[in-house]
C-alpha cells in the first residue's frame, strides 16, 4: 500500500517530465553540442568539435557590445516600467472586488493581442509624421519631428508599455494582501501618509515587485518582436541578432554560442538579482524591527 | 424471368451509359493545359494535405483561387506556411533528414543553393512538364517562377527625368535615400549596384561597403513599401532601390511614386522559383502544384495582378500587360544578373553590413 503510494506520484509527473525532457533538455543538450561545430556555409554545418564560435564571440568588442546594449535596455525599461507600474497597481489594488476584476483584466488585455500588434502600433505611431510627433508639434513642445524609429529610445517606449501589464499582475496581487488595517494603525499612530507607504505599503510589496521586476527584466533581456520592429534593423539586441543569425543568415552553430553564453548571463544576472532583493527585504525587516 | 432479365439489361446499360458519359465531361472540365490535364486526370490524393511554404498576401490569394481548389477536387488539402524566404529555407535545411514541406518557394539564389546541397530536387520536364515550356534563363538551378527586375522608385519632384543608380550618390540625397532591411534581394541587389559603381561587381564587397556607406545616414530600413512610400510622400525619403512589380502595385493603385529601370550599370533581374522538397512526403501533389503554379493561367494571373514577369515561353501577354512586366527572354536577359557569391558569402556579408551600414 506504501509502496503503491510513492510509485503514484511518479506515474502521474511521469508525462510531464517527458514533455519537459524532449521539449526542453534535449534541444538544450543539442544547442550545446551545435555550438561546437563547425560552420560552413548557410545552414550546414560540420559536426567536428572547434572552439571557433567561442574563440568569435569573446574576442569581437561587435558582441559584446550586443549584450552591453540588451543589458542596458532591459534594466532601463524594467525600472521604468516599475515606477509606471506601481502607482497603477496599487490603484487597482484598492478597488472593490467586481471593478478591480475588470480593470485588470483591461490592463492585461494587450498582452492578448501579442507583441506584434502593438508594436506595430507603435512604429505607425512613431514615425516622423505619426501621431506622437504631430502631438508634440502641434503642441509646441518640439520644434522639429524628432526620430523614434531606429532609436533605443524608440525601442524602449515600445518595451516599457509591452511589459506594464506582466510589472502589474503580481504587484496588484502583493498590494491586494496587505492587510488595510495595517495602514489604518499607522495613520492612526500619526504616522505620515509617506512614512506609511514607505515602512508599511513598500516593504510589504516587494514580493510582488520583485516578481514583477524578474518577469519583466527576463522578458526584455529576450524580446525580439519589439526591437526588430522599432529598432528598424539599426539597433541590434540579443533577440534580433540571434534571429538573423539562425534565420537569415543559417549559422546555426554561432548562434548556438551567443545565445549560450547569453543564457548563461541571464542565469547569473536571475541569482544576483534575488540575492540582492533578500538582502533588500531582510534589511528593511530588520531595520523596521529596530 | 425474362422480365427480371431486361431490368438487369437496362440496369447494366444505363451503367455503362452513365460513365460513357461520365469520362468526356470530366476531360472537357479541364481548363488547364493538356500537360496539367495529364497529370491531374484520375488523381486521387486520398485526403492527404500537401504543405506549400510560401510568401502572403496576393501570391497566397492568387494560389487559393486557382490551385487549392484544383487539389481540393482530386481529394487532397493544403497547408500554406507563410512567410518569408528564409523561414522556409531554414525550416527546410532543419528538416531535412524528415521534410514535412512538399513545395518551398525561395529566391533564385537559395534555390541553387538548395539544389547542389541536396535539399530541393533537381528540376526536370520528366517530373513537371511545364518546365520544358520555362525560358532557358528559368530553368537555371530552379523551376523559374516569375522575374522581377530592380531599380529606383522615386520621388517624382525631387528629380528631374528619371534617375540613374549614380544620381543616388548626389550630395543634395544625402540621407534621403532608403534600404530595405538586410540580407533580402533588394538590399543584396542595392549592395550589388554599389560594388559596380565603385568598379567591381556583386563579388567586390571590399569596393561595395564604403561606396554604399557615402549614402548614410540611412533614413530608413524598410520591411514593406508601406512604410517606404509613407515617407518618400512627405520627402524625408526620395528614392529607394526596390524591384518593379511591388512598386507596380503602388502606381496603378495611384500613388505619388514613379519607377526608373536604370542604365548605369543597369538594372538587376530576380527570379522567384519553386523548389520540390528532396524527399517531400506528398511528392504526387508536389509535382501537381508544380505543374499549375508554372502553367500559363497561373503565370497570367502573377502578370495581371501583381505584375511579375512570366518564365512560361507559352505565355501569350497583350500590349499592355507586357508593357508592365518583364516580359520574354531577352528582357529577361537584358538585365545584370547576380552571382550566388552574397548567398555563399552571406555570413560575411551580414556581419560588414551589421557594422558598416546599419550601425550610424
Amino acid at each position: 500500500m506504501e509502496r503503491r503510494s510513492k510509485i503514484t506520484p511518479i506515474l502521474l509527473l511521469a508525462p510531464a517530465i517527458l514533455i519537459f525532457v524532449f521539449i526542453f533538455v534535449a534541444p538544450f543538450i543539442y544547442l550545446i553540442f551545435q555550438s561546437f561545430w563547425h560552420y560552413e556555409t548557410s545552414y550546414v554545418s560540420k559536426q567536428v568539435f572547434t572552439l571557433e564560435n567561442y574563440i568569435k564571440l569573446f574576442s569581437d568588442p561587435y558582441y559584446w557590445r550586443i549584450y552591453w546594449r540588451t543589458f542596458r535596455l532591459s534594466v532601463i525599461s524594467t525600472l521604468i516600467t516599475m515606477i509606471l507600474a506601481y502607482p497603477i497597481s496599487r490603484m487597482i489594488s484598492r478597488m472593490p472586488p467586481g471593478k478591480k476584476g475588470l480593470v485588470t483584466t483591461l490592463i492585461a488585455l494587450p498582452m492578448i493581442g501579442g507583441g506584434m500588434i502593438q508594436a506595430m502600433g507603435w512604429m505607425t505611431m512613431m514615425m516622423p509624421y505619426g501621431a506622437i510627433n504631430g502631438i508634440l508639434l502641434s503642441l509646441g513642445i518640439i520644434k522639429e519631428k524628432m526620430t523614434f524609429l531606429g532609436t533605443e529610445t524608440g525601442i524602449l517606449i515600445g518595451l516599457v508599455q509591452s511589459f506594464i501589464p506582466l510589472m502589474s499582475l503580481p504587484l496588484i496581487a502583493s498590494l491586494g494582501a496587505i492587510d488595510p488595517t495595517l495602514e489604518d494603525a499607522s495613520k492612526s499612530l500619526g504616522a505620515s501618509p509617506l512614512r506609511t507607504f514607505f515602512e508599511i505599503i513598500l516593504p510589504l510589496s516587494i514580493p510582488g515587485a520583485v516578481s514583477g521586476m524578474v518577469l519583466t527584466f527576463m522578458a526584455n533581456l529576450t524580446m525580439y518582436v519589439t526591437p526588430s520592429i522599432l529598432g528598424q534593423g539599426k539597433i541590434q539586441v540579443f533577440g534580433s541578432f540571434v534571429y538573423q543569425q539562425a534565420i537569415s543568415v543559417g549559422n546555426w552553430p554561432f548562434s548556438s554560442a551567443f545565445s549560450l553564453f547569453f543564457l548563461l548571463i541571464m542565469g547569473v544576472t536571475a541569482f544576483l538579482s534575488s540575492w540582492i532583493t533578500k538582502s533588500i527585504q531582510k534589511s528593511i525587516y530588520k531595520g523596521n524591527e529596530a | 424471368m425474362k422480365k427480371f432479365s431486361m431490368f438487369l439489361l437496362l440496369f447494366v446499360l444505363l451503367c455503362v451509359a452513365s460513365t460513357v458519359i461520365a469520362s468526356p465531361a470530366e476531360a472537357a472540365d479541364c481548363n488547364w493545359d493538356e500537360a496539367t490535364c495529364e497529370i491531374l486526370d484520375g488523381a486521387d490524393f486520398g485526403g492527404r494535405t500537401m504543405v506549400v511554404g510560401v510568401w502572403g498576401g496576393t501570391i497566397e490569394e492568387i494560389y487559393r483561387k486557382y490551385i487549392i481548389p484544383e487539389i481540393e477536387a482530386h481529394n487532397g488539402k493544403v497547408e500554406m506556411l507563410l512567410g518569408g524566404t528564409s523561414d522556409r529555407v531554414a525550416k527546410v535545411y532543419a528538416e531535412r533528414e524528415n521534410p514535412t514541406m512538399d513545395i518551398a518557394y525561395t529566391n533564385m539564389f537559395e534555390s541553387a543553393k538548395g539544389i547542389k546541397e541536396g535539399v530541393f530536387e533537381v528540376p526536370s520536364a520528366d517530373a513537371v512538364p511545364a518546365y520544358a515550356d520555362l525560358y532557358d534563363v528559368a530553368k537555371i538551378d530552379a523551376y523559374g517562377m516569375s522575374f522581377a527586375a530592380l531599380g529606383i522608385a522615386y520621388k517624382p519632384e525631387a528629380f528631374e527625368g528619371e534617375p540613374d543608380w549614380p544620381d543616388l550618390w548626389k550630395p543634395e540625397y544625402k540621407g534621403k535615400i532608403a534600404m530595405s532591411t538586410f540580407p533580402g534581394s533588394d538590399s543584396e541587389g542595392f549592395l550589388t549596384i554599389a560594388g559596380y559603381l565603385a568598379g567591381g561587381d556583386d563579388t567586390t564587397p571590399d569596393l561595395a561597403f564604403p561606396k554604399l556607406a557615402e549614402l548614410k545616414p540611412i533614413p530608413l530600413f524598410f520591411a514593406n513599401l508601406d512604410e517606404l512610400f509613407m515617407m518618400m510622400d512627405k520627402g524625408d525619403v526620395v528614392a529607394a532601390a526596390v524591384f518593379d512589380s511591388y512598386t507596380r502595385t503602388y502606381i496603378e493603385q495611384g500613388a505619388n511614386v514613379k519607377f526608373s529601370y536604370p542604365k548605369t550599370p543597369g538594372a538587376i533581374v530576380t527570379m522567384d522559383t519553386l523548389c520540390i522538397v528532396n524527399n517531400a512526403p506528398n511528392r504526387d501533389m508536389a509535382i501537381a502544384w508544380a505543374q499549375m503554379s508554372l502553367s500559363p493561367i497561373v503565370q497570367e494571373a502573377f502578370a495581371r495582378e501583381i505584375y511579375f514577369g512570366p518564365t512560361n515561353s507559352k505565355l501569350v501577354l497583350d500590349e499592355e500587360a507586357a508593357s508592365k512586366v518583364i516580359y520574354g527572354e531577352e528582357q529577361a536577359n537584358s538585365l545584370i544578373r547576380m552571382s550566388t557569391y552574397m548567398t555563399d558569402h552571406r555570413d560575411e556579408i551580414v556581419e560588414r553590413f551589421n557594422r558598416e551600414i546599419a550601425e550610424d
